[in-house]
């Protein structure tokens, strides 16, 4: 990997990580800070119909975005929510192209309940959907994955559908050029998110296993939300001892200070497992203030600083 | 809302909520809290980072429920009452699936048929979407065999939906026959008109998407799964029923974040939707319950008027200042959000919230569960 790159410097951004993490942060920044580079990007959230809100979209004041097509969200930045029946309705009006027979079949009750309930099937929606999107004109497309069982079972997806479903059919073909693109190195960057504690990082670390397994290149690891601290490792464990020597009520700080503790172990564990060529990224907890708008901004300006392929560890503050 | 009282007398208790809150250890914690009430216990979980057979040492997968031993909880310092016994289960689509079709399939053979089709193959990789489906027939399974008397069910992470409700509503709303009629027509019965107009738009249409031959091969397998699909649907509205009665219990979980509020609120208004009823709001990991704690300042000259002569100790107390002033703001915002929840909790024939303590330690083994479950069994 050359030095000096950004992480989003990829066509295609795949943010995820397990639930609670902070990748819709993760991604809405990186967004930002492509776009503070001059870059037209599209901010892609993976969703299904019944949300009717977006944490994404909403980083750049659209909480609840209405239509299916992508919305100008700011300056070069678009937004778009990727669900499943949107992308149903885009492959079939390119297949039965318009007139009777595309109505037809997007009012049949029959073929949407069909297309809804079987399993894969909402999936190929939505992989039918980023695969047009990513014809069109953006530098990068930035996707929020969902949750991290989701994430591995859509990129998973196109290898079995493949093997179901001929690659002469439109659906086969768009599949096909959908696995390509998510295997390509050049064209394709995952970002893994994880917190420091010791089953996110375990976890983040089996999903970056499990995303180079299925050939989806990774291209960094971010821990985020580790917090900062001024102890000495003499004054750890005088504090560590004082608070299990207490004999009245606790001090106020103990849980804070196990947390840390705990964050640290997770932190080793984390260097020590993010395997070479991936780079990794620890993101600072932000204690300045818990608004979530400004600590995407402050995670944003950060992530402008970080140039992958350097030599240690990129530590950036927000 | 009290959970004690729920593990104690429901049969089916739901865990829903956001990713990240910790369905999958609270889930844990209340089954271990109803085995040492006494109670045949079974948590199911979907939980697809298998972080549950972790917490228990359990094989992350296999074709039955375990028990766990009473020798691994008595290292752990748990002891269980007579009758008390505590099952886990990592749901295994597959398995279920595979369960589906011995059960239903009319002979051996049928079952071997469908297991030959390409698409069932398939299905069977497919993990995605599957699980929803999964989760509900395991329910109901679990349930009919009537080994347990309380069946804990962990869903599936799913960032703003209830898919393992709303899955097998999709399922039975398609098994409905006259949708079915229109993707595998029965060839001893002579369609009407308008199932026949119907089922030529859908030909087409899957035709020109997926490919020549796909509506052939859909139809097939939909042909061969048939007899299934039936008992597919009364099973389905099976668990239904169960979860509308007031044998079972929806909770929605919540960890204190700035949108845990508007998250959990968001989950009870789905549960709603269902046609279901959320019990109420569990404040996972919270540091509401704490008071009374000593500031490092005043611990700091407390021991240094003392005599206390450790210099790393006091300047250690003194950097511990900014954790604990961080530890204070979130007790009060913690606080707060649980009165909010109660509020919240409280609406449409709920029972409020109750909140489970952030623990010292990592909740990922039985020692630690036990600690969670004994929080659930005495909050009053």
């Amino acid at each position: 990997m050359a030095t000096g790159e950004h992480i989003w410097n990829r066509e295609l951004v795949l943010v995820t990580g397990k639930g609670g993490v902070g990748k819709t942060t993760i991604a809405a920044a990186l967004a930002r800070a492509a776009q503070a580079e001059g870059k037209r990007v599209l901010l892609a959230e993976v969703t299904s119909e019944v949300a009717n809100t977006s944490p994404l979209l909403g980083f750049f004041g659209q909480p609840r975005p209405h239509g299916e097509a992508p919305i100008r969200l700011d300056d070069n930045v678009d937004g778009v929510r990727i669900t499943p029946s949107a992308g149903h309705r885009l492959f079939l009006s390119a297949a039965l192209h318009s007139g009777m027979l595309a109505n037809a079949a997007m009012r049949s009750a029959a073929l949407n309940r069909f297309l809804l309930a079987a399993p894969a099937f909402p999936e190929i929606g939505t992989l039918y959907m980023l695969v047009t999107l990513l014809r069109e004109r953006w530098d990068h497309v930035v996707v929020d994955l969902p949750a991290t069982g989701h994430a591995l079972g859509l990129v998973s997806l196109p290898r079995t559908v493949l093997r179901i479903l001929p690659s002469s059919g439109l659906i086969g073909g768009a599949i096909q050029e959908g696995l390509d693109a998510l295997t390509h190195p050049a064209r394709t960057g995952a970002v893994v998110v994880t917190l420091p504690e010791a089953l996110p990082v375990q976890e983040g670390l089996e999903l970056e296993e499990g995303l180079k397994k299925l050939n989806v290149p990774v291209r960094a690891m971010v821990l985020n939300r580790m917090p900062k601290h001024a102890f000495s490792e003499t004054e750890r464990a005088a504090l560590d001892a004082h608070m299990r020597g207490r004999a009245t009520e606790p001090l106020l700080g103990t849980r804070e200070f196990r947390r840390l503790e705990r964050a640290l172990d997770a932190r080793a564990r984390f260097r020590a497992g993010v395997p070479a060529g991936v780079n990794r990224v620890e993101i600072p907890l932000c204690d300045t203030t818990t608004d979530s708008q400004e600590i995407m901004e402050h995670v944003g300006l950060a992530l402008r600083q970080v140039h992958l392929g350097d030599p240690s560890p990129v530590e950036v503050m927000p | 809302m009290k959970l004690g009282a729920l593990v104690k007398s429901k049969t089916v208790v739901v865990c829903c909520g956001a990713g990240g809150v910790g369905k999958t250890t609270t889930s844990a914690a209340l089954a271990l809290a109803a085995a040492k009430e006494g109670r045949r216990a079974l948590v199911l979980t979907i939980d697809p980072a298998r972080r549950l057979a972790q917490a228990l040492g359990i094989p992350p997968t296999g074709k039955e429920p375990v028990h766990i031993d009473a020798g691994l909880l008595a290292k752990a310092g748990i002891e269980l009452p007579p009758g008390g016994e505590l099952h886990a289960w990592m749901l295994d689509p597959k398995v279920v699936l595979e369960g589906v079709v011995d059960r239903f399939a009319p002979t051996a053979e049928d079952a071997a048929k469908i297991r030959g089709t390409r698409l069932y193959q398939a299905l069977c990789e497919v993990v995605t979407g599957l699980q929803e489906y999964t989760a509900a027939e395991a329910l109901f399974e679990f349930k009919e065999r009537g080994q347990y008397d309380l069946i804990i069910l962990d869903t599936p992470p799913s960032r703003n939906a209830l898919d393992f409700l709303d899955a097998p509503r999709r399922l039975a709303r398609f098994l409905d026959e006259r949708t079915l009629a229109v993707f595998a027509p029965d060839p001893d019965k002579k369609p009407n008109p308008v199932v026949r107009a119907a089922a030529k738009v859908v030909q087409t249409a899957l035709t020109r998407t997926f490919g020549e031959g796909f509506a052939e091969e859909l139809s097939t397998f939909l042909g061969s799964f048939g007899k299934l699909f039936n008992k597919m649907r009364i099973h389905a509205s099976g668990v239904r029923k169960l979860l509308l009665s007031d044998q079972a219990a929806f909770v929605v979980i919540a960890s204190p974040e700035e949108a845990a509020l508007t998250e959990a609120v968001f989950f009870k208004g789905r549960i709603k939707d269902l046609g279901l009823v959320a019990e109420g709001f569990v404040l996972n990991r919270s540091y509401a319950g704490r008071q009374d704690l000593e500031p490092p300042h005043d611990a700091r000259e407390r021991l240094a008027a003392g005599g206390e002569t450790d210099a790393h100790l006091l300047d250690a107390l003194e950097k511990l200042a900014p954790l604990a002033n961080g530890e204070a703001v979130r007790i009060e915002s913690d606080r707060k959000l649980l009165d909010e929840l109660e509020r919240e909790g409280l609406r449409d024939g709920g029972h409020g919230a109750m909140a489970l303590p952030f623990l010292d330690e990592v909740v990922d083994d039985l020692p630690a569960l036990n600690v969670l479950s004994e929080a659930i069994l005495t909050v009053k």
